[in-house]
């Protein structure tokens, strides 16, 4: 990384090999603890002003990663480079400061606004906590409230209600409101439409867009859902327990889906054209767990195009083409065949 | 079925607690003697009858009651007579003795009182006080001590719990180990203990507050549990990680973001705790070991009564027992009532 | 125009007429959260009932049970199964249909296993509790629907606790107990929302697989508009309480006939390069207990005219098979009419 810091500066967020693991006790009666390897290995790189997917089903360590990544969980190991800084060790006041340019989005409009808050204090939330390096006073603070809302469609005597009183669309433009007031440079937005219906989404999808052109912000895009995904983002991520199976372009992901479960999981989304359901692939069971990751490659035991290689070796990400890495034993064999 | 705070059982109680803690702040007004004035040749006298019909049947618009005087022959059981020839009239807003409104403004107005007859609407103790006198100072001691201990309990509880469920590990273990360490001890033996390590011979006033830290030092470990219990699942929600993601500090999420959402429970949580302190105190100064002589307590007043012999000869020396009855009855109740409208609106809140 | 005529000799196994379902409190008004509802089975028929959150449409499916929640009351309507009102039957005669005529599967299934007894037990139960078999030989029938619903080693799982099942195993659970009355109609309440994308394939194929192998009548609910579409025969669209579309299938994602219809189908995102801004519909999912009044879906519609705030809209026929709830349904031209 020492060889190109000049390239380190265009891309907001590097993480490289990053882990994070949780520990659990066994049981009531057991001394020994178990470990629950939520995110393993992943090393990802956005681009300033880019949208970056990261898709993968419940449990498969997405949430943790996004959380990871804005040090809210402290990472077990790997090294986070953000904005060409090395904020893995940040602590204390440091990480504090970082938090100006890094926010999150929720994915449950409901949970994630205090009920007890106004929507103006709210929104200033974080303006009130970096008061003194924004040097604002309470004036400032206010219009710039008044600014956020009129950014975010809503009206201005929204600013004196409280979050029960507003719709699931518009809390999450409440929590949209609340992560930009710090003008951040990048956003995690953790799955923020699958609480929302379907009338909204598009409605949210589109402020995102309009805040993304205006403030130029990267985000990272956490979500189960391909389409969306697909449609708003410029690369995607497929992660399968806790590691990145599948590096794509959106636009290769529903052409050209190399990785088996990708495959499988786009076989999967529901479709109104009755040729594209006829050549689902069903995957047999259900996402193991974490605590018990496969030996071998991790999708194994599903895979329905399995071979011997497969569960007993782990297959690393190869590149396939221009930017299309894949994390399989049925391309690696191709490619060694290749250079041979 | 809905609950309501608004229901007339729970009116009644509030007024009750409402109406005890007026008299013990404005005890001076109510009471008629000072706590610790003597009427040396009225000792252990009945309760004096406030009566509005006389002998023959006839209405007096002034509340009046018959003298009693000591009967001549000192048998054990009969030692007051009524001198039925002699009404004596109860006049209110007397002036009496001399006292200070919230320890500000000079007065010396009575709610009650007669002229030269003693009057004692509760009969009087072994040494010729006014018993409803007492009780009016006494309430001061213990409906007051029950109060500030937990709420001192309340404000160790909200913050250890807090910091133990906040920071977990080996905070947590160690506060909560202490906590344990406390509770292991059964509660009033550990209360006679703390005591036994204080010199006996101290004023009252200092007495007090050694008996309001003794307690609240055994009643925050509970509190301190159930806010550690609730701040593990409110660390968890969104909107705190949220606040963390804004780069507030920690004591700001615990102060803002946590704390806030564990009252509506913390404050049933002490007002089912009151009821403790208050018995807590009595139990003290009934033993001999609280509040003593001349200061009064409801307990203190109770240990007069400690003798069957005594009960049964003069009852109405039980009296402040029944006061501390009814307050630990109605904070109980209220407690309970405000438990069910938190649950219901939790309950609410979640399906919303 | 098969279909059509197969359909109409087929007779109607439940209708439900006019059907009004209200949240009574005593202070404040009833909260009309199903008003004028009107749709009918066929038999052997999929039919999905599609809207979004709050319209009404979980609630109608517990008002055919008459398992409604606390607070709500049917106020008026009939609810036909084979001919007879279900409304006004004793609570012991709705128990011999409830779980043997018509059963239900749950969204949450996690919700409605008990905790503490064994999967198998509970759903030899549901047999033994209507027909009074023993719970040893109703076991060997669980067994046989396990079998039938997917779940490997039956022999064993039967002895499983729930917590012990996955989410997609419950859901089978759920299917199992709600088949093993051989019930004539089931009624499928987002049965796989809480469900990822590949298990919900799965789910939807196992569907598919008991459709065929059994002669039950099914009502799936769903928010999922292209869900829906994959198991449906004929599909109805609620909004605020409201059936505002019904139609067969492929009808009615070529050709709808309402805005509110035509503007969900078209806030599905597609696959695209570059994100880009998206049709929306203005505003928000109405609160059920504060509706516009004439048609609820006025204030958002583009379609809408001056009367459209005046008159609730009642069903017209389009054709034989296709009924809207619009006054001014000839304005709305398909221009993507094939390439859906």
């Amino acid at each position: 990384m020492n060889d190109s810091s000049s390239t380190l500066k265009n891309y907001v967020l590097i993480t490289e090999n990053l882990c994070k693991s949780f520990y659990k006790k066994k049981g009531l009666f057991s001394r020994q603890s178990e470990t629950i390897r939520a995110v393993h290995q992943v090393s990802i790189k956005i681009e300033s002003g880019e949208t970056v997917g990261l898709v993968g089903e419940s449990g498969c360590g997405k949430t943790t990663f996004g959380r990871a990544v804005l040090k809210l969980y402290e990472p077990t190991s790997g090294r986070i480079i953000f904005q060409g800084k090395d904020i893995t060790s940040f602590r204390g006041r440091h990480l504090r400061s970082l938090r100006q340019s890094m926010q999150l989005i929720f994915q449950d409009p409901y949970s994630s606004l205090n009920p007890r808050f106004k929507i103006r204090q709210i929104i200033a939330e974080g303006l009130y906590n970096f008061k003194k390096d924004l040097q604002m006073d309470k004036k400032s603070i206010v219009s710039a409230v008044n600014h956020i809302l009129q950014k975010i469609g809503l009206p201005e005597d929204a600013s004196e209600k409280y979050p029960h009183q507003f719709s699931g669309g518009q809390r999450q433009r409440i929590c949209i409101g609340r992560a930009i007031a710090l003008r951040p440079g990048f956003i995690v937005c953790d799955e923020p439409l699958s609480a929302l219906d379907v009338s909204i989404r598009s409605q949210i999808l589109n402020l995102l867009l309009e805040l993304k052109n205006e403030y130029g912000l990267s985000y990272l895009f956490i979500s189960h859902d391909l389409k969306i995904t697909s449609s708003i983002c410029s690369r995607i991520y497929i992660m399968y327990l806790g590691e990145i199976v599948e590096e794509l372009p959106s636009t290769q992901l529903f052409a050209n889906p190399l990785h088996p479960y990708t495959q499988a999981l786009i076989s999967a989304v529901p479709e109104f054209d009755a040729e594209k359901r006829r050549k689902r692939i069903i995957l047999e069971g259900d996402v193991p767990s974490p605590v018990n990751i496969p030996e071998g490659c991790p999708f194994h035991p599903r895979c329905p195009k399995v071979m011997d290689i497969c569960r007993k070796k782990k297959p690393h990400l190869r590149q396939k083409d221009g930017n299309h890495t894949v994390s399989c034993w049925l391309y690696e064999n191709q490619r060694t065949e290749d250079t041979r | 079925m809905k609950i309501t705070l608004k229901s007339w059982d729970v009116l009644l109680f509030l007024f009750i607690l409402g109406s005890l803690y007026i008299i013990a702040v404005f005890a001076d007004f109510f009471a008629p003697y000072h706590y610790d004035e003597e009427q040396r040749r009225n000792i252990y006298k009945p309760p004096d009858r406030i009566r509005f019909f006389d002998e023959k049947k006839d209405f007096h618009l002034r509340p009046f009651f018959y003298e009693q005087k000591r009967a001549k022959s000192e048998m054990a059981q009969r030692l007051y007579e009524k001198e039925k020839d002699h009404p004596v009239n109860l006049r209110f807003f007397v002036n009496g003795f001399p006292y200070k409104i919230l320890g500000i403004f000079s007065s010396d107005i009575h709610l009650f009182g007669t002229d030269s007859t003693p009057f004692n609407l509760l009969g009087t103790d072994s040494r010729g006080r006014d018993l409803w006198s007492r009780i009016c100072y006494g309430s001061r001691v213990s409906l007051s001590i029950g109060l500030i201990g937990a709420l001192i309990s309340f404000v160790l509880g909200m913050a250890f719990g807090s910091i133990a469920g906040y920071y977990g590990k080996s905070i947590d273990f160690f506060i909560m180990r202490f906590c344990e360490m406390i509770w292991m001890f059964p509660m009033f033996y550990l209360m006679l203990t703390l005591r036994a390590a204080i010199p006996p011979e101290i004023s009252s006033v200092k007495m007090y507050f050694i008996i309001v830290f003794i307690m609240s030092f055994i009643g925050w470990a509970g509190m301190a549990r159930v806010i550690r219990g609730m701040v593990l699942s409110l660390k968890e929600q969104e909107y705190v990680t949220a606040a963390r993601a804004m780069g507030a500090t920690d004591l700001k999420v615990i102060a803002l973001y946590i704390l806030p959402n564990t009252l509506s429970y913390a404050i049933v949580y002490v007002t089912i705790s009151i009821p403790g302190y208050i018995i807590g105190e009595s139990t003290l100064s009934m033993l001999g070991l609280g509040i003593q002589d001349p200061g009064v307590s409801w307990g203190n007043l109770l240990a007069d009564a400690m003798a069957i012999s005594q009960i049964t000869l003069y009852p109405w020396i039980l009296s402040s027992g029944f006061f501390i009855f009814l307050t630990v009855l109605a904070y109980n109740f209220l407690g309970d009532r405000l438990r069910d409208a938190t649950d219901a609106k939790i309950r609410n809140e979640n399906r919303a | 125009m098969q279909r059509s005529e197969m359909k109409t000799e087929r007779e109607k196994i439940l209708e439900v007429k006019d059907l009004h379902t209200y949240f009574c409190d005593e202070r404040a008004f009833p909260v009309k959260a199903v008003e004028g509802l009107t749709f009918h089975l066929l038999k052997g028929e999929v039919l999905g009932i599609v809207g979004e959150s709050g319209c009404g449409k979980s609630l109608t499916a517990l008002s055919v049970l008459q398992i409604l929640p606390p607070g709500a009351k049917i106020v008026k309507g009939e609810i036909l199964f084979k001919g007879k009102d279900l409304i006004g039957l004793s609570q012991k005669q709705l128990n011999t249909i409830r779980g043997t005529k018509i059963s239900m599967i749950f969204q949450e299934p996690s919700s409605y296993l008990n905790p503490v007894l064994s999967v198998g037990y509970q759903v030899a139960e549901a047999l033994s509790a209507h027909t009074g078999q023993s719970i040893r030989d109703a076991m060997k029938k669980a067994r046989q629907m396990f079998k039938e619903v997917g779940i490997p080693d039956p022999e064993q799982r039967v002895h499983n606790y729930p917590h012990e099942m996955s989410g997609g195993q419950k859901q089978r659970v759920m299917t199992a107990m709600a088949l093993i009355n051989e019930p004539d109609i089931i009624i499928a309440d987002e049965p796989t929302t809480s469900l990822d994308v590949t298990v919900q394939a799965q789910i939807i194929n196992l569907f598919k697989k008991l459709l065929k192998d059994h002669s039950s009548s099914i009502v799936f609910i769903s928010h999922d508009l292209p869900l829906v579409s994959e198991i449906a025969d004929r599909i109805i669209v609620m909004y605020a309480g409201m059936n505002f579309e019904e139609a067969p299938v492929d009808v009615l994602i070529k050709d709808p006939k309402h805005p509110y219809t035509k503007k969900l189908l078209e806030s599905i995102p597609k696959e695209s390069s570059s994100w880009q801004k998206m049709k929306t519909i203005p505003g928000a999912v109405p609160d059920p207990a504060r509706k516009p009044g004439g048609c609820p879906f006025h204030p958002r519609c583009d379609y809408a005219e001056k009367d459209c705030n005046q008159r609730i809209p009642f069903m017209t026929q389009v054709d034989d098979t296709h009924f809207t709830a619009c006054y001014h349904y000839e304005k709305i031209k398909n221009s993507n009419k094939q390439n859906i």
